[in-house]
């Protein structure tokens, strides 16, 4: 049964027309959006499935049971929206929401539409093919492979790929080009040194023809052996192709599924204090606008605006894009169009004249526009993290540490503007993955097993981690894999055969 | 575009998430003896029937940076100046039988699980230490009386008009059947004759047998008062109500002299509320009753068990003797199923006299006398084992699937003896008193 009356519903039209035009009005990307008013279940479903109609998997439950139980503590004022960035893009509305709600998601939605056409990131995860209709293609494959194959063999091959389903290349229009191709290159590459060798190099001129020859031999044969050819970000890939256990086509068909779901995804995460910040900023006009047209009731608009309060309110300990996303567009906004940027105004140390600095250049409008354009979140904190902004978002660190059995959270003095500048890109650089892991060898020591190396930025990796996914690793690969990375301060290889999981100071992968 | 209203169709959610609940039950089957030593499920209230403990959801793994030990750091928004406390909460670790430090900031929502659904667990673990259910002491209790049945008599307020207007209405149709045979007319002027002749079958002849007789009523509709009898009256019934009732006790004993510090208490506490929790599910009805002792015994309430004592000797006999007396006089074995479980350090001033003790409880016919000598001064096993192992019919092994070595009482004397070294053995201990076979006198 719906809690949605028909007169609920001509309403809401009325409501998405005037705000389709509003948007229009305003400068933003259009699309047709289907809505749908949905159930609490169906919104978890919406919430936890990554795309609608995704393979079925408990990590899925899991995030379901999480939505429900957030929104039978709190039952309203929780951000329940859920929209995907597709060609014809989709949105839910939560039936439950008082009208002012439901009226506030549609005007969102039209602000995370906009970001997902216009945001060159985000145009690329779309570009990717139709992922729609390929989860629900994956998700009847899967039923079937469970039929077939068993549940716990399908889930646990669909966890060991959710673990990581992140290490992949940065860039997510890379494609490995072909082992053979690279290697030829890499050969002659390496032919050309040598006859360079020959000509220029004292030291190898010294040498007779025939230990040139066979050191020559040596190294191509290297060469010709190693793969990967080049050190691969794409773990998953990597393991697809090279997999010494023999993978099945139905193996192969998972892996695959959930590596490129995450490949979609990775530019959602990457914007996501943006995207939200910029649909934020948008509802907050557009109720305005509706208000302000007597379209919405005083006390519909007061419902807003509560609501609105709860859902940009700063979080002591983490952070919240809808804040911190609206805070960067009105600090843009205002600051360009002010004319506070450029060299003038970054020289000027007087205080008083800064507070006052007012050009009237108006270049807001447009400025925001085009960091919803071209921006991610970290270029964001790059680019538009003033001193003065992150003192006026109130950012700032904290540490946590436990005396006897309480864990307290504690602001510490390093919390300065460039401290918080720096971590903040580290958190926003890779956001799905802070970690970076290539795949080195895939043939160590001559019997397959694979080599992994951990790029160590200063932070030690939890052992009990490494672990299990180092055994969820195995689960693909089949033979001991190995990965290189720094504990205690010591470089350190640690390594699983599927059975036991060992430490091992002081080595490295060559 | 028009907007859609939808409802439901099929539940992918509610799916994926029991087969969640699934995967942690069994994450939460292999962390059993990790999850049963931890301090928090152990005190609190005794009324936990129904009491939870929170349980993690399942990750899954990726690799993450360490913390804990190098501060964990996270950036939040706020008011807050440097040196500001920003927020305080109970450490993970002692809170939840979870595993991995939290992260900063990350409210975790948490499922619960009961202790009865912990202990049904651990049941399957152990394999099926189910009493069979004749093995159990049973006692017939009264709660009172009940109503079952009718009888033929009894008094008044009791009559039951349902059962009585049945019966006369079964004889209203007996006494047309009987006229419509004697008078040979049909059953609606039987009727009739029957109604103007007040019930008497008699004068309804008569009147049948009257050629003009004329039927007035069209319809029959079937009298419970027209023809009555002493015979159709019916009574409700009462019985006392009597109900089997399994029940037990389990005397808790326990050394308070000074040498039982504060981790060895708590590793008795953790055991005795286990096997307090694992026959709570067998019986129908439980007691407690607890004795500690020094060179003396004496009953005490479960607060002051579990409290450091001070005394000096040890004399475990002495603790014997009361359990002894308190069979006797409160808990005869025709009727109860009695557990006797000692917690010690294997401190003893008079171990012959201690067997003596054990003897004479096993001869009063208890279901297990369980001995847990918790970190012995000495490894080679106290005076009170080397006793018993001489005197008494037990044999000394490697408790199955433990690094735990017990003395097991053979011939069907049930005595089990456990030395507990570290917090693993708790786990142990309760598998091997608890294991099937220790269940049944052969």
């Amino acid at each position: 049964m719906s809690n949605v009356s028909d007169n609920e519903l001509r309403r809401l039209s009325t409501m998405e027309d005037r705000i389709r035009e509003i948007a229009t009005e305003e400068g933003l990307a259009i699309r047709e959006v289907s809505f749908e008013i949905v159930r609490p279940s169906r919104m978890f479903e919406g919430m936890s499935y990554l795309f609608p109609g995704n393979f079925s998997h408990w990590s899925h439950g899991r995030d379901f049971d999480r939505a429900r139980t957030i929104y039978e503590h709190t039952m309203s004022g929780v951000a329940q929206e859920q929209v995907w960035n597709f060609d014809d893009p989709r949105a839910f509305i939560l039936d439950t929401n008082p009208f002012a709600l439901k009226v506030l998601t549609m005007a969102h939605v039209f602000g995370h539409v906009d970001f997902f056409m216009m945001n060159k990131f985000l145009q690329q995860g779309r570009a990717l093919g139709d992922i729609a209709i390929e989860a629900r293609s994956a998700a009847e494959r899967f039923a079937g492979y469970e039929q077939k194959y068993g549940q716990a063999a399908v889930e646990d091959l669909i966890e060991a790929a959710l673990s990581i389903r992140w290490h992949q290349d940065p860039d997510i229009f890379f494609e490995e080009p072909d082992e053979e191709m690279v290697r030829s290159q890499l050969l002659a590459l390496e032919k050309a040194r040598f006859e360079k060798d020959s000509r220029d190099n004292r030291a190898w001129q010294r040498l007779s023809g025939e230990e040139r020859g066979e050191l020559m031999d040596e190294r191509l044969a290297e060469i010709s052996r190693r793969t990967p050819p080049r050190p691969t970000y794409d773990l998953l890939w990597y393991m697809i192709n090279r997999s010494p256990k023999t993978l099945k086509p139905w193996m192969k068909d998972v892996l695959t599924v959930v590596r490129k779901q995450a490949r979609v995804l990775a530019p959602n995460i990457r914007t996501k204090t943006l995207n939200e910040g910029w649909a934020s900023y948008w509802h907050l006009r557009i109720m305005r606008r509706l208000f302000s047209e007597g379209l919405i009731t005083n006390e519909e608009h007061g419902a807003f605006m509560s609501f609105h309060a709860g859902l940009t309110a700063r979080h002591a300990k983490s952070l919240n894009p809808y804040n911190l996303g609206l805070a960067i567009f009105e600090d843009v906004e205002e600051r360009w169009n002010k004319g506070r940027f450029g060299r003038d105004y970054d020289d000027c140390k007087n205080h008083e004249d800064r507070i006052n600095w007012d050009t009237g250049v108006g270049l807001g409008s447009d400025k925001i526009f085009k960091v919803r354009e071209g921006y991610t979140d970290r270029m964001a904190v790059e680019d538009l993290f003033s001193d003065d902004f992150i003192y006026q978002a109130g950012l700032y660190i904290f540490v946590e540490m436990q005396i006897d059995d309480t864990i307290f959270s504690e602001v510490i003095d390093a919390s300065t503007a460039q401290n918080i500048r720096r971590l903040l890109k580290n958190i926003f650089a890779n956001s799905a993955m802070p970690i970076v892991i290539t795949v080195e060898n895939g043939n160590l020591g001559g019997r397959q097993m694979l080599g992994l190396k951990h790029h160590f930025d200063g932070a030690e990796l939890d052992m009990k981690h490494a672990e299990r996914t180092l055994a969820n690793i195995f689960r693909i690969w089949d033979k001991k894999i190995y990965l290189e990375t720094v504990v205690n301060g010591e470089p350190t290889l640690l390594s699983h055969d599927g059975k036991h999981f060992k430490v091992i100071t002081g080595r490295q992968l060559h | 575009m028009p907007i859609i209203v939808s409802e439901n169709i099929g539940e992918p959610g509610s799916r994926d998430a029991r087969r969640h609940r699934e995967k942690q039950r069994e994450d939460i089957k292999k962390r059993l003896p990790e999850i049963i030593s931890k301090e928090t499920i152990i005190t609190g209230d005794r009324k936990g029937r129904a009491r939870k403990i929170p349980i993690r959801s399942i990750e899954t793994p990726e690799f993450k940076h360490r913390r804990g030990e190098d501060s964990p750091i996270g950036v939040g928004q706020g008011d807050a100046q440097p040196g500001d406390i920003i927020d305080h909460r109970p450490a993970p670790g002692d809170k939840s039988p979870g595993s991995a430090g939290e992260e900063p900031g990350v409210d975790y929502i948490e499922t619960e699980i009961t202790i009865a659904e912990l202990v049904e667990m651990m049941m399957e673990d152990f394999g099926l230490p189910k009493l069979d259910e004749d093995k159990r002491h049973k006692i017939m209790v009264e709660l009172g009386y009940k109503l079952a049945g009718v009888t033929r008599d009894g008094p008044w307020p009791l009559l039951d008009r349902m059962s009585t207007a049945k019966q006369a209405i079964k004889r209203f149709w007996g006494a047309l059947y009987a006229l419509g045979q004697e008078s040979d007319k049909d059953q609606l002027l039987c009727y009739n004759a029957l109604k103007q002749a007040n019930g008497q079958l008699e004068a309804a002849l008569k009147l049948l047998a009257d050629p003009g007789f004329q039927a007035t009523e069209q319809e029959i509709v079937p009298l419970p008062g027209l023809v009555i009898s002493h015979d159709d009256l019916r009574f409700r019934d009462y019985k006392r109500d009597l109900k089997p009732q399994s029940r037990v006790v389990i005397l808790f004993l326990m050394d308070v002299s000074g040498s039982m510090d504060d981790e060895k208490k708590y590793f008795a506490r953790s055991i005795a509320f286990w096997l307090a929790e694992f026959l709570r599910q067998l019986y129908d009805h439980i007691e407690y009753r607890f004795i500690v002792h020094d060179v003396e015994a004496r009953l005490v309430d479960e607060e002051s068990f579990f409290k450091k004592g001070e005394g000096g000797g040890t004399y475990c006999s002495a603790a014997y003797e009361k359990a002894v007396d308190l069979i006797e006089g409160e808990y005869p074995t025709s009727s109860w199923d009695v557990y006797v479980f000692h917690f010690s350090d294997g401190d003893d001033a008079r171990p012959s006299a201690s067997v003596r003790g054990i003897r004479r409880c096993v001869e009063m016919g208890i279901n297990m006398f369980g001995l847990a000598e918790i970190k012995p001064y000495s490894d080679h096993g106290s005076e009170l084992r080397r006793e018993i192992i001489n005197n008494l019919p037990v044999q000394e092994e490697m408790a199955e699937g433990t690094d735990m070595t017990v003395i097991s009482g053979s011939r069907g004397f049930p005595f089990l003896g456990a030395t507990i070294l570290d917090k693993e053995h708790i786990w142990s201990a309760l598998k091997t008193f608890l294991k099937k076979d220790r269940w049944h006198n052969e």
